[in-house]
């Protein structure tokens, strides 16, 4: 039995890594990112974004680096994708949609 | 162990990374809601309720980062255990096969670290050197004469000090009652050069050590050890200022020393240590050679400038004392031998036996290794499904690998913990083979970081053995055809190989075994049944100093040994006339009892060079018959050779054909130079020979006298009984009469004939036993492997065999088939076997006793004996195949 928790979990990850995929991005920027696609239905914060991000750098998939933040001048850590990133996003992405695929047939099968 | 450290550098710069990153988003978050209008509280208060305090998500995101690493090995852990628990009897034989290994392999170690590694409990023993002067074969047993060795001492450069010290069993008395202890005397500074504490009171110093036949200024100082002081003295702190009697000085005891500290020779620890002055023996003789010599060399010197140095200064004062011939030889100069793990006696004997018995379990290791890996093999072949499956579904290869070593490490975790167990048993037993009863050899182990350390590396090793192989078979192999074939290729590889190894423990524990026995049967010239020998000794007041008048003092010292002599006699009276006793006798030495210092004896014709030298017996009447002695020519010694009576002296045939070429030793003549008794003694009879040191070597030539014509006052004797009983009335008769006639009479100890045989036989039971006990461990572990993997061969061709039988095969033709192919397996192994046996029999040849290495009785018929069980082990899954039921077979398919 998976829990919600699970699913978000691992939706989380997807979300992130397609995020960076398109530019590197820091912690900020990453959660205004994903609200900003997701039309405010996913609002990601610290607790979840920060432990997804260590995780996902703990795994190889991104990878953090620290530099100056245009305009405040603040440091900030910004990730970008790896090449397993890449390949990790891309499997996950097919995943996800053969998952989908299956859920909607049975959806579709309902009515 | 490096990579943890830098990984806990490298944790502190990741944890500043952290603290940062997260206080930059906070930063951020605030400085946004500041621009929508709010106050900086506010939006600090906001923010910090968004994240559920900051603190908590750095601890949330420090999980994640443990959690990978943690996760996986206890997700494999677990999987591994209920993988086992499904399958206890799998469990079992593994963790049972390498409990015994391992319990064997640290057993054996512990004892090898004890009697050859370790190094004494002393400050730098790696600077302390025998100081020995006979050519280096007595391993610092020898040092130079007393005055010599002072001036050693006295006028070397490269040592901060030497000490002597000489061994010794003292009969000690305390609170008026006496036992034997063992002891040494040695120099004051000898505590202090070591680097030896007291656990209570003082240890000797040079003051101690100041007046010959006196010690210090306060008399005779003593230092027990921490073991006889807890053992004879409850560990009282009373124990400082007690007087106790050693031999017939008094001394007082002023300290313990710490826990620990045995002394120099191991096997024989010390317990109690007097001065050096209070020696019995001549100090200020100039070539007397009886204690031995530690120095401690300075920390820049070269050990090969030290020896020169003393080398000279030896050489000079064997010139000053003019010793010539003979003597010179075996004095021949200087060495010095490393004494940082004390004096070698035991390390010479026991090595050799040790390191055999240590490749013999290292391979019952090896075969229960093989074992284990035969029933992983077997299982990764069953879970092949399940593998491929995984491997299908995504699990990276490294990630299975990984686990099913896991499972490896479960196995040998639990093995090792019950491997130390039964090796501490192990342990506890052997050391009280050592022991034997006497106590000869006492060893003191300890289970400390070296034995964990080395059976923590023995399973590891053993786990990497058995567990890689299966597990990158089990993984590269996923669900392709050729796999079960691979699989039982292997399998059979390792059968073989068990076979091999234990053909080869078999023979090994052959060759032992019948060594002992032929030493066991051998005839050694006495009766080995019935006789037991009781160990009686004496405190005899110290005899006054000479007059000066020799004639007066010679007749003093003939009536004191042959008044010694009747005491002795007296001891038998009562035991004589018990009804169950058939002989007693007393003598100086009984068969394997100890040794003798030999004396020299001349017979008037070729006196020359070592053909002098004899060995004495002085014994009662009814010594011969007693151990059932025979006599080859003329009479043997009676009651009627008494003190009064004519002296005679009975030669063995040994003596007799070496120093009387003539045949005719009865009726000749011979003495005794340099001994107290000067009269001369008739021969009268010659009795067979009889081996005194040992069964393995053919007795030395050996005279026999009466007790009441001893050459030399006697302190001690050895009392014999044959009986009918169990001795141990005999036992209280005789401690009752000794301490009735003889002045400060007591027995010492009771020891069976038969056990002194065992005793002196205890290299050859240690490899005996343990051969034994291993070779028998090997074969039934090969067994199971064997029987193992023609089952699995079974199950795995049940078609074939249904198939079979279904067109028409006979059972005999299926049994046939599948015994075949044990048979095969066994012949290779065996094949490979006998010339592995006939190579290590070779190595162990200097062991062995009555046969030759690579003897063909022993080694065809081991190898009979291993082809018939293991025929048996194959031939139980063969009679499951011939069963085979064709229809059952082919519908489960």
């Amino acid at each position: 039995m998976a829990k919600p928790a699970d699913l978000l979990q691992g939706t989380l990850d997807l979300l992130i890594l397609r995020t960076l995929e398109l530019q590197p991005l820091h912690g900020v920027g990453i959660a205004d990112r994903i609200q900003q696609v997701t039309n405010g239905v996913f609002q990601v914060g610290p607790g979840s974004l920060f432990p997804a991000l260590h995780r996902l750098a703990g795994r190889g998939w991104i990878a953090g680096e620290w530099g100056e933040q245009a305009g405040s001048g603040r440091r900030v850590k910004s990730y970008s994708l790896t090449a397993a990133g890449k390949k990790q996003l891309a499997a996950e992405k097919q995943n996800w949609r053969t998952v989908l695929r299956a859920i909607n047939q049975v959806l579709a099968e309902e009515n | 162990m490096l990579r943890f450290f830098r990984r806990l550098r490298h944790r502190a710069e990741v944890e500043r990374d952290l603290d940062e990153e997260v206080q930059s988003y906070f930063d951020t978050m605030v400085e946004r809601r500041m621009e929508q209008g709010l106050s900086r509280e506010e939006a600090v208060r906001l923010t910090r309720l968004e994240f559920d305090g900051p603190g908590q998500t750095k601890e949330k995101v420090r999980e994640a980062w443990a959690w990978a690493a943690v996760e996986t090995a206890i997700r494999d852990a677990a999987y591994g255990l209920r993988v086992l628990r499904k399958n206890p009897g799998f469990a079992l034989v593994a963790i049972l096969s390498l409990a015994l290994g391992l319990g064997a392999n640290t057993a054996i170690f512990t004892l090898i670290d004890t009697v050859m590694l370790r190094s004494l409990p002393v400050t730098k023993p790696d600077r302390l050197f025998f100081i020995d002067n006979s050519g280096g074969k007595s391993g610092g047993s020898s040092g130079p004469p007393y005055p010599c060795y002072e001036l050693l001492r006295d006028s070397n450069h490269y040592f901060t000090g030497m000490s002597a010290f000489s061994g010794d069993r003292f009969k000690v008395t305390v609170d008026g009652s006496a036992e034997r202890m063992r002891g040494q005397y040695a120099s004051g500074s000898y505590f202090g050069l070591l680097g030896v504490r007291p656990a209570l009171g003082r240890l000797l110093t040079p003051a101690d050590d100041a007046v010959i036949g006196r010690g210090g200024a306060e008399g005779g100082a003593a230092v027990i050890s921490y073991g006889l002081w807890e053992r004879r003295f409850g560990g009282s702190p009373d124990v400082l200022g007690k007087a106790m009697q050693v031999g017939t000085s008094w001394v007082t005891i002023v300290g313990v020393t710490e826990p620990g500290f045995l002394g120099l020779d191991p096997g024989s620890p010390v317990d109690i240590t007097i001065p050096m002055v209070l020696t019995t023996n001549n100090l200020r003789g100039r070539s007397n050679w009886w204690f031995s010599v530690v120095g401690r060399l300075k920390d820049d010197a070269m050990p090969e400038q030290a020896r020169a140095e003393l080398d000279r200064y030896f050489h000079g004062y064997m010139e000053e004392i003019g010793l010539k011939g003979e003597s010179k030889r075996y004095f021949s100069g200087i060495t010095l031998v490393p004494a940082a793990k004390g004096l070698e006696g035991l390390r010479r004997k026991f090595s050799r036996p040790l390191l055999i018995v240590m490749t013999i379990v290292g391979l019952v290791l090896l075969i229960g290794c093989a074992n284990v890996a035969n029933l992983l093999l077997a299982r990764a072949s069953a879970r092949r499904g399940e593998i491929a499956m995984r491997l299908a579904l995504g699990a990276s290869r490294g990630r299975l690998f990984r686990q099913l070593l896991t499972e490896g490490l479960l196995i040998v975790t639990a093995s090792a913990v019950l491997g130390v167990l039964l090796a501490k048993w192990g342990v506890a037993g052997l050391v009280s083979l050592f022991a034997g009863v006497r106590g000869r050899i006492i060893l003191e182990p300890h289970f400390d970081w070296r034995i964990i350390g080395f059976t923590a590396g023995a399973a590891l090793a053993a786990c990497l053995l058995f567990s890689v192989a299966p597990a990158w078979h089990a993984v590269r192999d996923n669900g392709r055809s050729s796999a079960s074939r691979t699989q039982s290729r292997m399998g059979n590889l390792l059968v073989v190989i068990q076979i091999m190894l234990s053909a080869v423990l078999l023979c090994g524990a052959a060759f032992f075994i019948r060594s002992l026995r032929n030493l066991n049967e051998l005839d050694a010239g006495f009766h080995r049944d019935g006789v037991m020998t009781m160990n009686v000794e004496g405190v005899f007041p110290r005899t006054g100093p000479p007059t000066g008048d020799k004639a007066a003092d010679d007749k003093a010292m003939q009536e004191l040994m042959a008044r010694r002599g009747r005491q002795w006699e007296e001891l038998l009276e009562p035991l004589r006339s018990m009804p169950l006793v058939k002989a007693a006798a007393v003598s100086t030495l009984s068969p394997l009892s100890g040794r003798d210092r030999g004396v020299l004896m001349q017979t008037g014709l070729d006196d020359t060079g070592a053909n002098r030298g004899i060995h004495i017996n002085q014994v009662s009447d009814g010594y011969f018959d007693a151990f059932g002695m025979q006599v080859t020519a003329g009479r043997l010694i009676t009651g009627s050779d008494g003190a009064g009576a004519p002296r005679v002296a009975v030669l063995n045939e040994s003596a007799a054909k070496a120093r009387f070429p003539d045949g005719n030793a009865v009726g000749r003549r011979v003495h005794f130079p340099g001994q107290r008794a000067t009269s001369e003694y008739e021969i009268i009879g010659v009795v067979r020979d009889v081996r005194y040191e040992s069964l393995r070597r053919p007795a030395e030539p050996m005279v026999y006298i009466p007790i009441q014509q001893a050459i030399d006052p006697i302190g001690s004797v050895m009392v014999a009984v044959r009986e009918r009983g169990d001795g141990a009335g005999t036992l209280a008769l005789l401690r009752q009469r000794a301490a009735g006639v003889i002045p400060g009479g007591f027995v010492a100890n009771a020891v069976t004939i038969q056990q002194y045989v065992e005793e002196s036989l205890i290299e050859e039971r240690l490899l005996s036993i343990l051969a034994g006990l291993f070779g028998g461990l090997a074969l039934v572990l090969a067994l199971i492997g064997l029987y193992g993997i023609m089952s699995f061969t079974v199950i795995r061709r049940t078609r074939e065999i249904g198939i079979r039988i279904a067109v028409g095969a006979g059972k005999g033709a299926i049994l046939w088939l599948v015994l075949r192919d044990s048979l095969r397996l066994i012949g290779a192994g065996l094949a490979l076997g006998i010339p592995a046996v006939w190579m290590g029999s070779k190595y162990v040849e200097s062991e062995l006793y009555g046969l030759k290495a690579g003897d063909p009785v022993t080694v065809s018929g081991t190898g009979l004996l291993l082809l018939g069980v293991a025929l048996a082990a194959g031939a139980w899954p063969a009679w499951r195949a011939s069963r085979v039921d064709p229809l059952v077979s082919l519908r489960h398919e």
